[in-house]
Order: C-alpha cells, then sequence, then structure tokens
C-alpha cells in the first residue's frame, strides 16, 4: 500500500541511506525525488583546491622557525642612525649655539623642553613603526 | 587513521611535517567552509592561510574535547565571519519562507519558449547550488558541514556553538525550503524529474 511520507520521514529515510524501498512506493513521488537530487547535489561539495599546495607552501613558510635575530638588522640599524644622528645634531646645536641662548633654555623652559623630546621621539618611534609594518607587508606573501 | 593526540605532539614539538598533515588532512573542510561563506576567491585564499596559522598558534591551548576537525571548523567559521564584519558585507542570519521567490521567477519559462525547453540535470544541479548560496551563512555551514563533511549534529553545534536540537531544525528547515524551491520550478515547467 502506498504511504504518503512527510519531509521529516524522507529527509531521514536519505540521511540514513536505509529503507530506500519505502522511498519507492512513497505516495508522493514528486517530493522524494526533489530530495534526492537536492541531497545529491548537497553531497557533491566543490572541488576547486587548485590552489591548494600553493597556498600550503605559503602557510609553512610563515610557521618556518624565524631566523636568529641580528644585531645588524634593518630594523636596528635605522634606530642606529636615528640615534646617531640625534645626537649628532645635538652636538652640534651646542657648538653653534651662542651659550646665552643655551644657559637661558636651561635655565628657563626646560621641562616643556624635555616633554617636546620626550613627545618627539614617542611620535618617531609609532610613526617607525607604523612604517616598519608597511615595508614588511609584501615581502611575508 | 589520524591520531589526533600524537600529531598534535609532534606539531608542538616544532615538527612541520606533523603540520602539514594537519593541513592536508582539514584543507577540504576549511575550503568548503569559505567557499560557502566568502564570495571573493582572494579574500578565500587569505583567510585559509590565516585560519591555519591560527590553528598553529593555538593548538597548544586545544583540549581534545573535541575532535580536532570540529575545532578546526569553530576556527575556519568565527574567523570567516569576523571578516564578513571587518569588511562590512551584509550576513543574513534568518531564513525567510519566501527567501527563494526572486531566483524561481528568474528561471520561470516564458511564455513564448517551447514546451519541450526543459532544464538539463546539469542545469538543475546549478539552480540548486544558487538557492543554496543565498541562504543565510549558518544554514549553508551546517548543510556543509553535515553533507560534505559528514559531521554529526553534536560536531556541528560545537563547532558553530549552538545546541543540537537547534543544528537539526535549521537543517530540516533550509532543505525542506530548498526542496519546496526545486517543486515550484518544477511546477512552473522549467525541468522534470528522471
Amino acid at each position: 500500500m502506498q504511504k504518503k511520507l512527510s519531509d521529516e520521514d524522507i529527509q531521514r529515510l536519505l540521511s540514513e541511506g536505509d529503507h530506500l524501498e519505502a522511498l519507492d512506493k512513497a505516495a508522493n513521488p514528486e517530493e522524494v525525488a526533489a530530495y534526492s537530487v537536492l541531497f545529491e547535489v548537497l553531497a557533491e561539495g566543490s572541488t576547486s583546491f587548485e590552489q591548494s599546495e600553493a597556498l600550503e607552501e605559503k602557510i609553512m613558510a610563515k610557521i618556518s622557525p624565524q631566523s636568529k635575530a641580528r644585531w645588524w638588522s634593518f630594523e636596528n640599524i635605522a634606530w642606529v642612525l636615528a640615534i646617531c644622528t640625534f645626537i649628532s645634531i645635538t652636538i652640534l646645536l651646542l657648538g653653534v649655539l651662542p651659550k646665552h641662548i643655551i644657559e637661558n633654555l636651561i635655565a628657563g623652559p626646560l621641562l616643556p623642553l624635555v616633554a617636546f623630546t620626550g613627545g618627539t621621539v614617542m611620535f618617531f618611534q609609532w610613526w617607525s613603526k607604523k612604517w616598519m609594518t608597511k615595508i614588511k607587508k609584501p615581502s611575508s606573501d | 587513521m589520524l591520531d589526533e593526540r600524537k600529531i598534535v605532539a609532534r606539531v608542538l614539538q616544532g615538527d612541520q611535517d606533523a603540520f602539514r598533515v594537519i593541513i592536508r588532512t582539514h584543507q577540504r573542510l576549511v575550503m568548503h567552509v569559505l567557499l560557502k561563506l566568502i564570495p571573493v576567491a582572494e579574500d578565500r585564499e587569505e583567510l585559509y592561510q590565516d585560519i591555519f596559522l591560527q590553528v598553529h598558534q593555538r593548538l597548544g591551548a586545544f583540549r581534545f574535547q573535541s575532535k580536532l576537525s570540529t575545532w578546526i571548523a569553530q576556527i575556519a567559521y568565527n574567523m570567516s565571519l569576523n571578516y564578513l564584519r571587518k569588511k562590512r558585507i551584509p550576513i543574513s542570519w534568518e531564513l525567510s519562507d519566501d527567501i527563494f521567490s526572486g531566483k524561481n521567477e528568474t528561471y520561470s519559462r516564458g511564455e513564448d519558449e517551447a514546451p519541450d525547453v526543459l532544464l538539463e540535470q546539469e542545469e538543475l544541479k546549478s539552480f540548486i547550488q544558487q538557492n543554496i548560496e543565498q541562504l543565510p551563512a549558518r544554514y549553508k555551514t551546517i548543510l556543509t558541514l553535515y553533507h560534505i563533511e559528514d559531521m554529526s549534529y553534536k560536531e556541528i553545534g560545537q563547532a558553530l556553538k549552538m545546541p543540537e536540537g537547534t543544528v537539526k531544525n535549521y537543517l530540516f528547515r533550509a532543505r525542506k525550503l530548498l526542496k519546496d524551491s526545486i517543486l515550484k520550478a518544477q511546477q512552473n515547467g522549467n525541468f522534470l524529474f528522471e
């Protein structure tokens, strides 16, 4: 005897892949056929993984142990140069500026000067980090 | 079969070949999640790498409370959603009964077309695939994890952080709506079943 199967029944039978004769005998073959096609499509998935090997190599390159930190790395050299430049400019200014200006500077606005210098250093530190991230990004791929 | 504990221990000891095994075992799973959620191919590739890097980074925190594949699927799903939010790509969550109405109209046969012009089997599959793509993110992910990756309701629930009952309900509703869309297209005379 033909029996109309509910959505739950059809889905369960197709999921379990069992009692398929019950599906054949169903009084609502259109619904069974629609579900059968749907389950077929759902199980197919996609095969577009052509790039997976290349992607795997990129991942492995990124997780490979980083080379030992070297004191002469680009980042460290940039910092050494920046500090040397700062010291040189300070020495130059101390040599060039008249003595009374330097004395006035030390005696007067020393605190604002320290604050200004500190602020400038912090700004350059922030900016250099941002810059380093920018120039490092393409090489990481 | 992959001994997850051994392979994870080897990765944590710095064995890179062991991590290759993890990538190869789970690449299909990750790519299927990405294919369902991320529309742009370049973004998918970028995210694919980021997901495995995240897996490598967080592997030490994996406590084997679920299968490794479930844990990786969870990372892939969460990172995909974060990516969509970051890129301001709208994510639909709710499944409405008329979700495919526009699509079915596109497939309706015109008045002047010959009545024997029917969609071939491949076109029918393509029609279903397009309807699947229209489903909200978590419905698509659940369908993929269940039908393609053969994950259980419990595993999907763990990966997507939702109760098993909700997973079953979502799966049932999505399949029923897709079946209804197929029947509707059939009634419109677009194709016949074999």
